[in-house]
């Protein structure tokens, strides 16, 4: 056999859970970890995936678990999520959690992190951690991560704040109310001095309605044609370990959907909110730096880095200078230079680029890579064909391949594999267009692996490879 | 090689078949019968007959009646069940919600 001559790199897992609904910066967010570690070898595996025998003994440097894993925590699917590549993780060098809404169902992650053995604990908040990870505070290490990161590349040209059709713009989500009083302020905040502007003449654009959110490059197309935007940092103020507080709001709300949040707080959760605050900085901070909007911002720290009246406008908690805030918006040279300001300290600064999640995240833990892994390699070479299907062919082929792998193998496991689909003309599409394009054999080897999957077999979803073509 | 835009419009019907989900079926069922097939507009229209409605179960909205630990235990306790949990999951359209 010849001797492997190849230098050795660290071998990095990033176990994530794309799916066909995810947004692009998930995507970006995962991409950051191979562009930002070119030394490495970064390899995405799904959550859901399979790995053949042959892989299962990879002894990677260091695994890192995203957060869209993490956030499936609440679901009755989680024992099982649990044990799944949990052997990986026992083996490797060293093993991140990167938490986000770690604010409810919080035992749930804290237990995780204990399960699986977690050397360092990325989060947003940095408040009362004790009380979100209290098995974990003791001997785990604790990093704090953003919620949004600013992607490397040319800075996109915006037109001036004169040149823009719009005053005030802003989408905001009324957060549910198991949250918390603090998670509704948001939506409250943008309602109120969008009212105000309204009523001083302002074109306004602000909505709290699902049905007006811009998906996509839509949404920051959006951001640059608004003058000024308004925020505050994200968060709930209800400690819910398990979530059995949410579950109880849901089954309220769902009797009573007009119900509004004082009632909702009196049925089910009286006397628990607002003991705690768990705030995050909002990746809006990011994106309005990035299209030059103005930022109205009610007045706090933002990440030591932000100053009123230098970098945003300041809104008081109890608004009052909301007339201040009108007339300055009145100024455009004024917010103009505000706006350059903001740029300066959040983007071009490049203090918060995805290099830093990528420096928070694995900083301090790569030691000296391991040597060859003959599973590792198989592992990579089956992740690629895996990827193949998705970034050659089409994403409407996999898709479809794997939704008729729970259909009609999982959901009815004692039915032949090929031939009696002729009669079904989904399933007969799907094959013959698998066929086709000489994808046939991984569609064999996906029905094998999953038709014993314990995973597969209880849950119909489907998952989705990180893209290969992109990030290095 | 990758899918031209006649097979991928018959494989994202395909799928919304496959998943009995409501959008996608919709979807599927305005695009032109010439790209379809007539084997595959007929599997829409009938799919799209039996789709379930998410958020509208009528066992869903008889398990929020519970407290919230027993909906809490409970759909823990189906999942002993794989082909139970599978049912329950697309009858009830709650699936859709993770695609």
């Amino acid at each position: 056999m010849q001797p492997d001559t190849r230098p050795a790199r660290h071998k990095v897992l990033v176990i994530h859970a794309l799916r066909p609904t995810s947004r692009q910066t998930t995507i970006d967010h995962l991409l950051s970890f191979r562009e930002h570690l070119p030394d490495a070898d970064v390899q995405y595996l799904h959550f859901q995936q399979p790995v053949p025998p042959e892989c299962r003994e990879i002894e990677p440097d260091l695994v890192v678990v995203n957060y869209d894993v993490l956030n499936f925590r609440f679901s009755p699917l989680w024992p099982f999520m649990k044990r799944r590549h949990r052997e990986i993780a026992g083996r490797a060098g060293k093993v991140v959690a990167i938490a986000q809404d770690d604010f409810w169902a919080n035992k749930l992650l804290d237990d995780w992190c204990m399960d699986w053995d977690v050397d360092r604990i990325l989060t947003p908040i940095d408040t009362d951690r004790d009380v979100l990870y209290p098995r974990s505070i003791r001997t785990k290490e604790f990093r704090t991560a953003l919620t949004g990161y600013v992607k490397s590349g040319p800075v996109p040209v915006t037109p001036p704040l004169r040149d823009r059709p719009i005053d005030l713009g802003q989408r905001v989500r009324d957060m549910p109310p198991h949250l918390g009083r603090l998670a509704q302020a948001k939506a409250v905040q943008a309602v109120t001095i969008a009212d105000a502007a309204r009523a001083a003449g302002f074109v306004v654009d602000v909505s709290t309605r699902v049905e007006d959110s811009f998906l996509g490059t839509a949404w920051f197309d959006f951001l640059a044609s608004c003058r000024f935007t308004v925020g505050m940092k994200g968060g709930a103020s209800l400690h819910d370990p398990i979530g059995l507080v949410h579950t109880r709001v849901d089954s309220f709300r769902t009797r009573h959907p007009d119900a509004r949040f004082d009632e909702i707080e009196t049925k089910c959760f009286p006397g628990k909110d607002m003991k705690h605050e768990f705030t995050a900085i909002s990746p809006r901070l990011f994106e309005s730096a990035l299209a030059g909007t103005c930022q109205i911002l009610l007045r706090e720290d933002y990440l030591g880095v932000l100053e009123p009246w230098r970098d945003y406008i300041p809104l008081e908690r109890d608004y009052s200078n909301m007339e201040q805030v009108l007339t300055a918006m009145r100024d455009h040279d004024r917010c103009q230079k505000i706006v350059g300001s903001a740029r300066t300290a959040l983007v071009d600064s490049g203090m918060f680029d995805y290099s830093r999640l990528v420096e928070t995240a694995t900083g301090g833990l790569l030691g000296r890579p391991s040597g060859p892994d003959v599973a590792w390699d198989a592992l990579v070479d089956h992740l690629r064909r895996s990827a193949l299907v998705f970034d050659s062919v089409g994403s409407e082929l996999h898709d479809a391949a794997l939704h008729l792998i729970n259909d009609r193998f999982l959901a009815r496991p004692r039915v032949p594999v090929r031939p009696d689909h002729a009669a079904d003309a989904a399933g007969r599409i799907v094959l013959e267009v698998l066929d086709g394009h000489g994808m046939s054999q991984w569609f064999d080897e996906a029905v094998s692996m999953l038709s014993t999957d314990p995973l597969a077999r209880r849950a119909p979803w489907i998952w989705r490879p990180v893209p290969i073509g992109t990030g290095g | 090689m990758s899918l031209s835009e006649y097979e991928r419009v018959r494989l994202r019907a395909c799928g919304a078949v496959l998943t009995s989900n409501r959008r996608e079926l919709e979807w599927a069922s305005s695009q032109s019968p010439e790209v379809l097939g007539d084997d595959l507009a007929h599997e829409i229209a009938a799919a799209l007959a039996g789709a379930p409605i998410p958020g509208e179960s009528r066992l869903v909205r008889a398990t929020t009646l519970l407290p919230a630990w027993v909906q809490y235990a409970g759909q823990r306790a189906v999942l002993l069940f794989p082909g139970l949990a599978r049912r329950l999951l697309r009858g009830t359209g709650l699936h859709h919600q993770r695609f």
